[in-house]
């Protein structure tokens, strides 16, 4: 059993305690995520998880595909990623979804799908603690 | 980020919750990329509106918008993803499409936009030099940061929406005067054209990518009084599309020795890069091409008027169709002028298109093989519409017109 603890910087308010799901690429809301289900590319679900990413890329739809997601009940709990760009913290603003940066590349390394976290977001700090099998 | 009073009501929602959202997302965003306050804006343009970008979400996302907002500032937006003239497209477009745009355009002209379907929105209100604004549209930013002096960062997605209900966008970067000061120079021959112009802002891009300051000299004994705002509207649209450039500080320059400024690097390019980077750009040759497009950014009417006026008194019939996209304001504000004109031109090969364009738009339908003036068309319809491109001013489209 590993506890792990991470600083992070804040952007959007909230407080979860959440699997997590982590895909180790940037990725594109518009086109490559499944709507309907909340699925990432490779199949595995987000929904009700906080969603752990190094960043995210392509088009400037994004926003909506998240506003999309939160009014579908498919969204994420939450989302941690490395970098946050304009268009990933438009989005998670609008469908008010906790959103903290600043994950490094270890800390995606060392972070799986098996890990259980509590994320507080608050102004323009983050913590997030883990506990992975 | 520090914040007015007015702004501080705002985001507590006392002018409601649209205002209150939009400036949560101005203050967050702003605050992320390191931005000290917000800062009053004259002129919001929107760049995603076209359907085809958009989709579903989008629509859903204006349409709930639309219930409660109101823009607090003079504001446009871009081209649609249909031509206003629906029935003079050249591809049939799909119902249901149609009906999703235009509840799109009622939504954004319920919330207080102007009428305007374009990407040239300097040409209904030309920005005053110094003047904040907040648009998107690549090469609309150029053309105000360039042009006209104004400031504007590209604002992406559905940002510069949300800083027209707001009135206020964040501010950094494009507003700030340290920022505009240029990276690179260029010494670069005089443009004869609008290609050779759009050529110029290719090589800018190429050499500056993501960086957005370039400073290009001309010299003056080739220049005369200076380029056709046409061919300087071309320039920073192309920077724009193949670069992220925001700024084009265009100078003449009459020794032909360009200078440096601060650490920026002096580049010299001549007529035989011209000539190079024309090769890198076109992917067909003329004689290929099924159609001639020109009006990307959109054609201002005054020029609009003089090719038609030349095909007109020449009485050129166009094999190869001449597709010319417009601004929508001008079919917004007709009195039967532009329509029938329109309609007159068609049997003459000529399809004048109001309100959208090749890049947002699925009007390209079958062709495979187009000819443009326009480096910024160049960029786009290959990767987005797969289709290959010859790159030549529309004077070569009318010569080989005329001759039998």
């Amino acid at each position: 059993m590993r506890r792990l603890l991470y600083h992070l910087r804040g952007h959007v308010d909230g407080a979860v305690i959440a699997p997590l799901v982590v895909y180790k690429s940037k990725l594109s809301f518009y086109g490559e995520v499944n709507r309907e289900a909340g699925k990432l590319p490779d199949g595995r679900s987000f929904k009700g998880r906080i969603l752990v990413i190094p960043g995210t890329k392509g088009s400037t739809v994004a926003p909506y595909v998240l506003l999309s997601l939160s009014k579908r009940g498919t969204a994420p709990q939450a989302i941690v990623a490395g970098e946050a760009e304009p268009m990933l913290i438009t989005g998670a603003v609008l469908a008010g979804i906790p959103l903290a940066s600043g994950l490094r590349p270890a800390g995606l390394e060392e972070l799986d799908d098996e890990c259980w976290c509590h994320l507080v977001v608050k102004g323009a700090f983050a913590r997030m603690t883990c506990v992975c099998p | 980020m520090k914040l007015s009073k007015v702004e501080e009501r705002m985001l507590a929602g006392d002018y409601g919750p649209a205002v209150q959202k939009a400036l949560e997302v101005l203050v967050r965003v702003g605050e992320a990329l390191g931005a000290s306050r917000l800062v009053p804006i004259a002129h919001a343009h929107v760049s995603g509106v076209s359907y085809f970008n958009i989709g579903d979400e989008g629509l859903e996302f204006i349409e709930s918008l639309s219930r409660h907002a109101k823009t607090r500032v003079f504001a446009t937006y871009n081209p649609l993803g249909v031509p206003l003239n629906v029935d003079e497209s050249p591809t049939p477009l799909d119902e249901d499409v149609i009906s999703k745009q235009r509840r799109i355009v009622k939504c954004l002209h319920a919330m207080g936009f102007k009428p305007s379907a374009t990407c040239a929105p300097y040409l209904i209100r030309p920005p005053k030099r110094g003047e904040h604004l907040a648009w998107g549209e690549s090469s609309a930013v150029a053309v105000a940061n360039s042009l006209y002096g104004a400031c504007t960062n590209r604002e992406g997605g559905p940002l510069a929406l949300l800083a027209a209900i707001a009135g206020r966008t964040y501010y950094w970067g494009m507003h700030i005067k340290a920022w505009r000061v240029p990276s690179h120079v260029m010494l670069v021959p005089a443009p004869q054209n609008e290609v050779e112009a759009g050529l110029i802002g290719y090589l800018a891009g190429k050499l500056a990518e993501r960086v957005v300051r370039v400073y290009v000299a001309f010299s003056r004994e080739a220049m005369g009084n200076g380029i056709p705002f046409s061919s300087a509207v071309h320039l920073c649209a192309a920077a724009g599309a193949w670069g992220n450039i925001a700024l084009v500080d265009l100078r003449l320059i009459s020794g032909g020795e360009a200078k440096a400024v601060g650490e920026a690097e002096v580049v010299r390019f001549e007529r035989q890069d011209l000539r190079s980077a024309l090769d890198e750009v076109s992917t067909a040759d003329l004689d290929e091409a099924e159609v001639f497009y020109a009006g990307c950014p959109h054609l201002p009417p005054e020029e609009a008027l003089r090719i038609i006026e030349y095909i007109l008194v020449k009485g050129i019939k166009f094999q190869r169709e001449l597709w010319l996209s417009l601004p929508g304001y001008l079919l917004y504000e007709d009195h039967g002028f532009w329509s029938g004109l329109a309609r007159r031109l068609l049997d003459r090969g000529v399809r004048i298109l109001f309100g959208t364009c090749a890049v947002v738009s699925r009007i390209l339908g079958g062709v495979k093989v187009l000819a443009t003036n326009s480096l910024k068309a160049a960029f786009y319809l290959p990767r987005l519409h797969g289709v290959r491109v010859a790159v030549a001013p529309p004077s070569s489209w009318l010569r080989e017109a005329r001759t039998p």
